[in-house]
């Protein structure tokens, strides 16, 4: 117990948090040196400072793990391709943005841009009108847009080649793009480096609904219809032509920029009468008082042929290539390993202890139901036994070590914290099969050999990641280590991560300079290895027990530091089990 | 190189780009789990809410109007979901009690770092948090006045008191002071 003068609690505080001036410290130091109850209040507060600081030290030390486990659950929950595909479209449609901004026919835009750009939204083009099944046959389309300048900025040309699997798009800034999605390719120009960055492409098929542009329209109407647009079809002439004439106007809906309703869209879709293919688009928007906010036109036109490359959108032949394709070896291992996660049994239970080696942190049984449409995750949080003599740490060690056991255990004890999350359709939170055995691993890998692998007779897959500072938080160059085993499975035997603040991977060596050097952390290493395996009926193997070690804090010399155990899981797993009543039942969860 | 701003990238993790997404954990992720530290004051519930916040975030990415704040939004995801848990726990009186009595955990059975999670616990949550970012964050006064929207004498004075409260929790004061 430490009994400080009265006036100096605060100056004390302050001298720890490093507030005070050079005179004040100098007066402060003169108190203290006569005082030993400062001086002894002083020293406490400087110690748990440093306990404080230790402490973060210490979680800092798990923060890759940690954040591995947030990548892991995140891979797991976008599986399936379409699940995507319509959550997308769903919530384009319910965005304000698209119902305010150039109504639907930028909608369209947005969906083919998405795939274009890694995403961006913020960009205009095209229209579609009732096409029919002749859109279905034709090998291209080309849009070209104008009008949406200062309005809308992107993509002014944009080509689709529905039989090729090909799009490809030009920027008003001389970006371009070129995906071929038959060859997994994306590539990039920038004008500003005149450099073409080649990347892997994810999707095997044109974007979203755009593989087949009727039911892309289908959709469209769909949700006009459903937003009150009033939908007129009309004959007309368009520069001299005859043509069908369709006028879509939606009011009152949505929002302009000063947050006001009562905006109006108007779009005019000229449509070729004979081929029924839809040829120019125009959008007009209105605000509230009548004046003008989009006025745009995008003309449409269907090729026999597009771009071969992306040297046919105007990029220049002596454009530099950074090649960040990952080597083929790799992607051979990579699709065998794919393979091989997504062979976890479609029905299961998994019960996975986590016995935690750090007294402050509680261990947990987490408990996961899935039939692959359902999904339950139950957390279980021990506490301190607080009816034991002497206050106890409950441990996972204590609850039994069989499957059944544990379940039991879980059913009947609500003395622990825990929570219950079910899930419908959406895939798992945490906690399912895959994410144990098979960790996601990106597509910038290439395969390694080291020790580890040759004593084990394991694949290394290497992925180095470079650091970077954003907001003035510097993240160190990462390298990311899969030990995969194919005797079993492909599972990953074990994973290593590693910070290194002096990772000769990076390519810019002077990318530190201006950063404060209390801000540049030490390195640090973690890694997660299974153990023990299980072979299943099925003759698959699975992960049995997982062992998470770290170092504990950063230090300079944390290479030479020895790992210390974090968190010991052991995985329960039976296949194809019965369920128990309403597990799946949202209204029987505990309150 | 991996200078992609957020901007580009949550537009790219909202196509399903997964490397996207994994640098933006990589970003993002400490923050968030400082943050939530910050208000709950367990490090498992602060790890459990944390993911949460990932997960709903990057479920809801398309919903974000500016990609630039996706940092700022996830931070506001996670406090929404704190305050959730915070107030779910209170409905517990169970979760109180227990939370009371770990506090108190006689010396010889938590160590030091269990007495330290311990009385941050206990600490008010209007000092907690900004203890826990600047001790946790950098030990930046600035950034924890960015983050928390206050003054920087205003972050000082709650430092101030944070750290005079936990010496009181950490020692035999904090015992029959508190609560």
């Amino acid at each position: 117990m430490n009994n400080p003068c009265d006036n100096m609690h605060d100056k004390i505080a302050d001298f720890v948090l490093g507030a005070l001036s050079r005179d004040e410290i100098d007066a402060l130091r003169e108190h203290t040196s006569k005082c030993p109850e400062c001086e002894k209040y002083l020293q406490a507060l400087q110690d748990e400072k440093q306990l404080f600081t230790k402490f973060g030290q210490t979680l800092e030390a798990d923060m890759s793990a940690r954040q591995d486990n947030v990548i892991k659950a995140l891979d797991s929950s976008v599986s399936a391709e379409q699940v995507r595909t319509i959550s997308t479209w769903r919530t384009i449609m319910n965005n304000r943005i698209t119902k305010s901004a150039a109504a639907a026919v930028i909608i369209i835009a947005v969906l083919i841009g998405i795939n274009q750009f890694g995403g961006s939204v913020d960009m205009a083009t095209i229209a579609f009108a009732d096409i029919t099944e002749a859109m279905e046959k034709v090998p291209w389309m080309h849009i070209s847009s104008r009008g949406f300048e200062g309005k809308i900025k992107g993509v002014v040309e944009l080509w689709i080649g529905y039989e090729t699997k090909i799009s490809a798009a030009k920027e008003a800034d001389g970006k371009a793009s070129f995906v071929n999605y038959n060859e997994h390719k994306r590539y990039e120009y920038d004008p500003q480096t005149n450099s073409i960055t080649i990347h892997y492409s994810y999707e095997n098929d044109l974007p979203l609904n755009m593989s087949s542009p009727t039911l892309l329209v289908e959709s469209m109407y769909k949700m006009l219809k459903e937003q009150g647009a009033k939908i007129i079809t009309k004959r007309g002439e368009y520069m001299g032509e005859e043509v069908q004439i369709q006028e879509i106007s939606l009011s009152s809906i949505g929002q302009n920029s000063a947050g006001q309703d009562n905006v109006s869209h108007f779009v005019r879709l000229y449509i070729e009468p004979e081929s029924k293919l839809l040829y120019v688009a125009k959008v007009i928007c209105t605000d509230a008082n009548g004046n003008t906010v989009v006025n745009g036109e995008m003309t449409f036109d269907y090729p026999p042929t597009g771009p071969a490359d992306i040297y046919d959108l105007d990029v220049p032949r002596d454009a530099l290539i950074i090649d960040k394709l990952p080597n083929e070896d790799y992607m051979a291992i990579r699709e065998k390993y794919r393979a091989c996660r997504e062979n976890v049994p479609d029905k299961y239970i998994t019960i996975i202890t986590e016995a935690r080696t750090h007294l402050w942190t509680c261990d947990s049984i987490r408990i996961f139901y899935t039939d692959n449409k359902r999904y339950r995750h139950e957390n279980h949080l021990l506490r301190w036994d607080m009816n034991a003599p002497q206050p106890v740490k409950l441990t996972v060690d204590s609850l039994g070590k069989s499957f059944e056991a544990l379940l039991q255990w879980a059913k009947q004890n609500d003395d622990v914290s825990h929570s219950v999350g079910i899930f419908q359709n959406d895939p798992p939170v945490t906690g399912s099969l895959e994410q144990k055995g098979w960790p996601y691993i990106g597509t910038e890998g290439k395969v390694i050999q080291d020790d580890y692998a040759r004593e084990n007779n394991l694949i290394c897959i290497e992925h180095l990641q470079q650091g970077h500072i954003y907001e003035g938080n510097v993240t160190l160059p990462g390298r990311f280590l899969y030990y995969l085993d194919p005797q079993k499975n492909y599972i990953c035997r074990k994973e290593v991560t590693e910070w290194r603040p002096d990772a000769q991977w990076q390519e810019d060596k002077d990318w530190l300079k201006a950063v404060e050097p209390e801000k540049i952390r030490e390195g640090s290493i973690s890694e997660g290895e299974i153990t023990e395996f299980i072979q299943a009926p099925n003759g698959y193997w699975y992960p049995k027990i997982i062992v998470n070690k770290s170092t504990r804090s950063r230090e300079k010399d944390y290479k030479n530091v020895p790992l210390e155990v974090n968190v010991i899981k052991t995985v329960y797993l039976q296949i194809d089990p019965e369920f128990p009543d309403d597990i799946f039942d949202t209204d029987k969860l505990p309150q | 190189m991996n200078e992609r701003c957020d901007e580009n990238l949550v537009a790219a993790a909202a196509a399903g780009d997964r490397d996207a997404r994994a640098v933006l954990v990589r970003r993002h992720y400490e923050r968030v789990f400082i943050v939530c530290l910050g208000m709950l004051g367990s490090v498992h519930d602060a790890e459990d809410i944390a993911q949460e916040a990932m997960l709903k975030g990057f479920t809801d990415i398309r919903k974000l109007r500016d990609p630039r704040r996706f940092g700022p939004w996830l931070v506001k995801i996670a406090r929404n979901l704190c305050i959730n848990l915070i107030r779910r726990q209170r409905c517990g009186e169970k979760v109180l009690a227990e939370n009371a009595q770990r506090a108190i955990q006689p010396q010889s059975v938590a160590g030091e770092n269990d007495r330290l999670e311990q009385a941050i616990e206990k600490l008010p949550q209007e000092v907690r948090l900004p203890l826990v970012m600047y001790y946790l964050d950098g030990q930046n006064v600035k950034t924890v006045a960015d983050k928390l929207n206050v003054s920087r004498s205003g972050v000082y004075q709650k430092l101030r008191t944070g750290i005079k409260q936990l010496h009181e929790l950490l020692t035999d004061q904090g015992e029959s002071s508190d609560e």
